[in-house]
């Protein structure tokens, strides 16, 4: 079990996180929330990156900054943006982050072997990563972060770069991967983690708001979503008066997705909420400024 | 706009700023070094302003005369204090007397200080005659012989070379029918002021903007690239052609810093030693003449300001070249630190590659038209400089052919570029 | 093990010893083959050497009173030899150049005569017309002991002790060669200028380039984690410790083609050098101190760049500050630390203390930035 408590982290004046509060069992949890919002920072406190400017990580009980070696050893990790050499080739570079990550060499060569077949890249194992597009360079990313077969695993946007094809399999990879190991996902990509998380944690004002199943979390706003056609001219004043999630044209009108508290009109059809509409409702009054991704 | 922006990339930059100042600095050191021998170059000042710069006949029997009125009043002084008269007013220094003189206090300190004003009066004056009889035996043929002779160059080599000093006898026999020689100056082998100020002074300033503009220039070119930011600028309306006005303001800079350090060192040093009545004097004095003995002939009757201005302007032109050099090396090596060793490598292969020629092989000529070597003898430019670099148009050549070719493979590296994959 | 292993790979691209091959040639052109090629440079410079040779041969280390009867001796002999030449040249017997002290007095000013003198030195190189005035001058040396006292000028109480106590102990007879010393002392000064241009090659990328391209965010986040900075540093170490060895036997191996290995067991104090230590040490040893000197000096080298490397945010900034750096250690560095150590000129104790200073500064600041970088945020 991996515990956050009352976990706060300044830099200089400003507070990315505010008194954090989470507890991570076996499973795929989904850090949803905007660019900016503080996720990346989360991250780095988990994988040490950043030291907490007060409360504590706590894994099995013990503080992870005193685990030391003993934590990281634990942990695999998937940067948004990683280092590596264009002049390795992916068994060098994995080699080498092994020899990082303490593996004997003999157990590594095996190791590195079985996960270019998974990633499947075992057809350019030695070819030099110069050459290499960006979804292949995910995915030696992706292997590496296994590379320990880690109890925690972090990854950090994992599926930029990913065709969808890929995508699903490195789902599929994820869910069975999550049976006995904690695996955190953090992302701004809805679909990447409505299907296969466990739980969702979405941040907001530097504090966590909830941290739910994606099915308790929908339920928040169970009765708000309806779908309606409207005519063309309408649209402009429509988005104005309410908080439209998604539109698409069909036959003529347009076909709009939208959330209120106001009574529903007759012409209205309620739908299931998704994570999308919730995500959407909760972040409707973020605005991206240029200060958000200092910690990138 | 987005010039400015790249601008602001250098300037803000606080190594570059850092290492700027520290050049300066070191600068002002040199020039403080030398202040102690201010006052005694001021003492020309008055001798100008009495005679003139010119010493011909009429100026070296002015001269003479003044000199002449105070030793004599000198002797007088001498008479009354001590009973001695002196031929020369440097015989007052002459230890065997000197030192007790000094002991007793003889004289007072304004005494003492108008028999140095003699002494060197005095020294000017002799120099004169020396000078004369040095330039009427500058033999320019025989000079060529001798090095083509030291150096043992074969015939080709040595057949350009004597035409070259064939030129430049007739220049010296101009030089000598002009009289430039004959001009008051700082003198040479007592103060250097010329290598100080051209081969101290400007080989440093030369170096130091070198460092500081292949470091912005590697820096600017292949910022994209080490900010990982390349995909994003290079993809814009602006797109690759962001490269040209990459190498505008690398050149911008290089002209900008070039000139604050020149320009900032320069005022210094006119302001601690005064130029003041010698900026018309020709650049071929034989007063500039050091201890080497070795006369400086100017290709052209360039007075000192214009072979200062003239030097200044090839400086420039020839940072310009700097900044090429390293735009055309960082458009194919990526990585600003290799470029910076490879441009070392590249200076001192250049230095070094005439040195590999053999002596008969016209190339010994023409690998010494570089800016290379060009930079490593400020102190001679626009003059007779040794068998390989004596040409009259030596430095325009040098750089004109440089510019042109580095232009070139400056627009083909862009080119290339612009069709690159990133 | 492996990890330093692997360090080491990346600090040893081939991209790296290309450069570091482009950066010797270079240097060794312009500074170094020079003092090989022309060594000992011009004559009687080269005579003397050889004098010195034959010297050492037929006295061994020191020479006594018989023994300097000898070498004058063998003078006598070489101006017979060079009147016997010029008897044998009819140009000379015209001129009445009949003797080498008749030679030897020739009025320079007379064109015809100076032409003849001309001759005999620079269009025949007559070798023996050379080795006289060498051996004059090594003669009047050792006649006059003295000289070598007061070449030093001013010199305070403790450094005439030292000088009085050398001379009570043999420099007065010991033979030497200046021209060796001041050789040997040319050539390793430019040669310690490489080594540390070297290293500050070698190192300089050594935590830049990880850093920049976001490799540390794995490196940290693995079993090793932040250790890796020490380990970095090892690296670099053992990386700047090859760079220092393969220099220095490259070096040593030209070196060796200067013929000098007899000079080696001989004391550096005599009246045939103009260099006094205040210890007594011996060619050899001299040459050992300067080795250590350049391993201690590289070391601290090491530090200094890495911190460097650590903490500059690109590489402009990184090679801009190797400037002053270079600057400084290149131009005093190599004057107090590699050149004429221990001389008699400086304190007694100013190489010990200066290298412990510049050591324990260097650890100091990297101390300092590795204690930092250990509660870093990472971001």
């Amino acid at each position: 079990m991996l515990l956050v408590e009352e976990v706060t982290k300044n830099f200089g004046k400003f507070t990315a996180l505010k008194k954090i509060n989470i507890e991570f069992h076996n499973g795929v949890y989904g850090l949803l929330a905007p660019n900016g919002a503080g996720k990346t920072t989360l991250i780095k406190m988990l994988t040490t990156l950043l030291f907490p400017t007060s409360g504590t990580i706590r894994y099995e009980g013990h503080d992870i900054i005193k685990m030391d070696d003993k934590y990281r050893e634990l942990i695999g990790y998937l940067p948004q943006e990683f280092g590596y050499y264009k002049n390795y080739s992916p068994t060098a570079y994995l080699l080498y982050l092994a020899a990082l990550k303490g593996i004997d060499r003999k157990t590594a060569v095996a190791r590195v072997k079985e996960l270019l077949k998974i990633v499947a890249l075992d057809h350019v194992a030695t070819k030099k990563m110069k050459k290499f597009s960006g979804g292949m360079i995910q995915r030696v990313g992706i292997a590496q972060a296994m590379l320990n077969d880690p109890r925690i695993l972090i990854l950090d946007e994992p599926t930029a770069g990913l065709d969808p094809k890929e995508r699903v399999r490195f789902r599929n990879l994820l869910t069975n991967l999550a049976r006995d190991r904690i695996v955190i996902l953090s992302t701004h990509i809805v679909s990447d983690v409505e299907s296969i998380a466990n739980e969702i944690i979405m941040i907001k004002n530097q504090e966590v708001l909830y941290k739910d199943t994606v099915i308790n979390i929908c339920r928040k706003i169970d009765g708000l979503v309806y779908e309606t056609e409207v005519d063309y001219g309408d649209t402009e004043k429509f988005r104005s008066t309410y908080l439209t999630l998604s539109e698409k044209q069909e036959t003529g009108k347009m076909h709009m997705r939208f959330l209120t508290t106001e009574d529903a009109k007759p012409e209205w059809k309620t739908v299931h909420p998704n994570l999308e509409d919730v995500f959407l409702y909760i972040y409707q009054d973020e605005v991206p400024s240029a200060g958000d991704d200092f910690d990138d | 706009m987005i010039k400015r922006l790249e601008f602001k990339k250098i300037i803000t930059s606080p190594i570059v700023l850092g290492l700027f100042l520290l050049f300066l600095m070191y600068n002002l050191f040199l020039i403080y070094d030398k202040t102690p021998m201010k006052e005694d170059m001021n003492l020309l000042q008055p001798i100008i302003k009495e005679n003139g710069t010119l010493m011909d006949a009429d100026g070296r029997s002015g001269l003479q005369s003044s000199y002449e009125k105070e030793l004599a009043t000198w002797n007088k002084l001498a008479q009354t204090k001590t009973g001695d008269t002196y031929e020369a007013a440097t015989d007052f220094y002459k230890p065997e007397h000197f030192h007790s003189l000094m002991e007793a206090k003889t004289y007072t300190d304004k005494e003492l200080q108008a028999i140095s004003t003699l002494a060197l009066k005095e020294t000017y004056f002799h120099t004169i005659d020396g000078i004369e009889s040095q330039y009427n035996q500058l033999n320019m043929i025989k000079s060529a012989e001798e090095q083509i002779r030291v150096f043992g160059l074969g015939e080709g080599v040595a057949e350009t070379v004597r035409t070259q000093y064939t030129q430049l006898d007739t220049r010296v026999k101009e030089l000598i029918t002009n009289k430039e020689h004959l001009h008051l100056f700082f003198h040479g082998k007592i103060y250097a002021t010329h290598s100080f100020l051209f081969k101290t002074l400007f080989q440093s300033i030369i170096f130091q903007a070198m460092i500081l503009i292949v470091l912005f220039t590697a820096f600017l070119v292949n910022y994209e690239f080490e900010q990982k930011t390349s995909l994003v600028a290079y993809s814009t309306k602006r797109g690759r052609h962001l490269v040209w006005d990459k190498l505008v303001v690398a050149l911008l800079s290089s002209l900008v810093a070039t000139f604050t350090l020149l320009g900032t060192t320069l005022l210094v040093y006119f302001l601690v030693f005064d130029y003041s009545g010698l900026w018309n004097v020709p650049i071929s004095t034989g007063f500039l003449i050091e201890l080497n003995e070795i006369p400086f002939i100017s290709w052209w009757n360039f007075t000192f300001l214009e072979y200062l201005l003239l030097s200044c302007a090839l400086l420039m032109i020839c940072q310009v070249i700097f900044a090429l050099l390293t735009f055309c090396l960082s458009m194919w090596i990526r990585n600003s630190y290799i470029v910076f060793t490879i441009f070392g490598v590249i200076f001192g292969a250049g230095v070094l590659l005439p040195g590999y020629i053999p002596k008969d092989n016209l190339l010994i000529l023409y690998t010494h038209f570089s800016p290379f070597v060009l930079v490593m003898n400020v102190k001679k430019w626009w003059m007779e400089s040794g068998a390989f670099t004596s040409f009259k148009h030596y430095e325009v050549i040098t750089v004109s052919a440089w510019l042109i070719a580095l232009l070139l493979i400056a627009w083909f590296s862009i080119s290339r570029f612009t069709r690159e994959n990133l | 093990m492996r990890l330093l292993f692997e360090e080491l790979k990346k600090l040893f691209t081939v991209k790296t010893i290309i450069l570091l091959l482009l950066v010797s040639i270079i240097i060794y052109q312009m500074f170094i083959v020079f003092d090989f090629k022309h060594f000992p440079n011009g004559r009687p410079v080269l005579d003397e050497f050889l004098a010195t040779q034959k010297m050492l041969e037929d006295y061994g280390e020191s020479m006594d009173e018989d023994e300097f009867e000898d070498f004058k001796s063998i003078y006598d002999q070489r101006i017979n030899e060079a009147t016997q030449y010029l008897q044998s040249q009819d140009d000379m017997v015209a001129a009445g150049l009949d003797s080498y002290t008749k030679f030897k007095s020739i009025d320079l000013e007379n064109e015809k005569l100076a032409a003849l003198h001309n001759k005999v030195y620079h269009e025949d190189y007559v070798d023996v017309f050379w080795e006289i005035p060498a051996r004059e001058d090594m003669i009047e040396r050792y006649e006059h002991p003295e000289r070598y006292i007061q070449q030093y000028g001013q010199i305070n109480e403790k450094q005439k002790a030292r000088i009085e106590e050398l001379m009570k102990n043999g420099a007065a007879t010991a033979i030497f060669s200046y021209q060796v010393f001041e050789n040997y002392n040319t050539l390793i000064k430019n040669v310690a200028i490489l080594i540390f241009l070297s290293i500050m090659l070698v190192i300089l990328p050594l935590y830049i380039g990880d850093r920049r391209n976001h490799a540390v965010f794995l490196q940290y986040t693995s079993k090793v984690g932040r250790t890796l900075f020490t380990k970095k540093l090892l690296a670099g170490l053992i990386a700047s410790f090859i760079v220092i060895t393969v220099q220095l036997v490259c070096f040593f191996f030209l070196y060796k083609g200067n013929d000098i290995s007899m000079f080696l067991p001989l004391t550096l104090h005599s009246i045939y050098n103009a260099f006094i230590s205040w210890y007594d040490i011996t060619f050899l040893q001299y040459i050992l101190l300067t080795v250590v000197s350049i391993y201690l000096i590289g070391l601290a080298l090491v530090l200094v760049t890495a911190c460097i490397s650590s903490i500059a945010p690109n590489y402009m900034t990184s090679v801009g500050l190797h400037v002053p750096l270079a600057f400084i250690l290149f131009g005093v560095g190599t004057t107090y630390l590699v050149q004429n150590l221990t001389t008699l000129y400086l304190f007694k104790y100013l190489l010990p203390v200066l290298l412990a200073a510049i050591l324990s500064l260097s650890f100091i600041l990297f101390w300092w930035k590795y204690k930092r970088e250990k509660w870093k945020d990472i971001t």
